[in-house]
């Protein structure tokens, strides 16, 4: 069983992810997000790692705190996070609003491989492998 | 162009003169980066880790207030890091709805 922690004094539960690419990988910050079926990334980060929308498998529109957002379905050589790393990783390429601080949503296309215990008082996240 | 030294021409400087210049800080901590760059947002190398998710220190090659700002100021640094950090050294605050609603 892994271990990691947040500082419950956030208002959304933060986790490091590391996103790999062609021009290197990128530690980030993501909320942890079981309200939200697929892992999202701002572009800012995909573009900056030297992925292309081209490379996009298909056009995705979600309804966000900002409006409605088009965005694309693209997949990254490597995604890591809670002390796990997958290859070939699919991620959704949506904007998110500025002020909030965080790079992307950790959501459950990432999320249901693992059994994990949120404890948010602890400020801590148990993470098995399903 | 003149300088102290006497006047130059383009053609007199090297190809490294020509790079644009990115100004790296010195290592500092967490809690330094983000009294020194208060809420913006910061692009980090030679981070120490603690715990794999905790930086524990780094030097900043850029920094500002939209997330853009400091991964295009450290652009001139990719082939010299492979991992640049890139973090938001404010209080992290929930949107008034949800992120992502039916």
């Amino acid at each position: 069983m892994k271990v990691r922690r947040f500082d419950p004094a956030d208002d959304l539960i933060i986790v490091k992810a590391r996103l790999y690419g062609p021009r290197g990988h990128r530690p980030l910050s993501l909320a942890f997000d079981t309200a939200a079926s697929e892992t999202h990334i701002v572009p800012e980060i995909i573009d900056d790692l030297g992925y292309s929308p081209r490379q996009g498998e298909q056009i995705t529109s979600v309804t966000s705190a900002i409006g409605k957002e088009r965005g694309y379905m693209l997949r990254v050589s490597r995604f890591a996070s809670l002390g796990f790393s997958f290859d070939d990783f699919a991620v959704h390429v949506h904007d998110l609003p500025e002020g909030i601080g965080i790079d992307g949503l950790l959501g459950l296309s990432f999320l249901r491989r693992f059994n994990y215990e949120v404890r948010s008082v602890e400020g801590r996240i148990l993470i098995d492998r399903a | 162009m003149l300088t102290s030294d006497g006047p130059r021409t383009l053609d007199v400087m090297s190809e490294a003169h020509a790079q644009p210049a990115v100004q790296v800080s010195e290592s500092l901590s967490w809690a330094e980066i983000c009294d020194r760059y208060s809420n913006q947002w910061v692009a980090l190398v030679e981070i120490e880790w603690e715990d794999e998710d905790v930086v524990r220190a780094a030097r900043v090659a850029g920094a500002g207030p939209r997330r853009a700002d400091p991964l295009v100021q450290a652009r001139a640094l990719q082939t010299h890091y492979e991992e640049i950090g890139h973090f938001y050294t404010g209080r992290v605050r929930a949107p008034l709805r949800g992120f992502f609603v039916p």
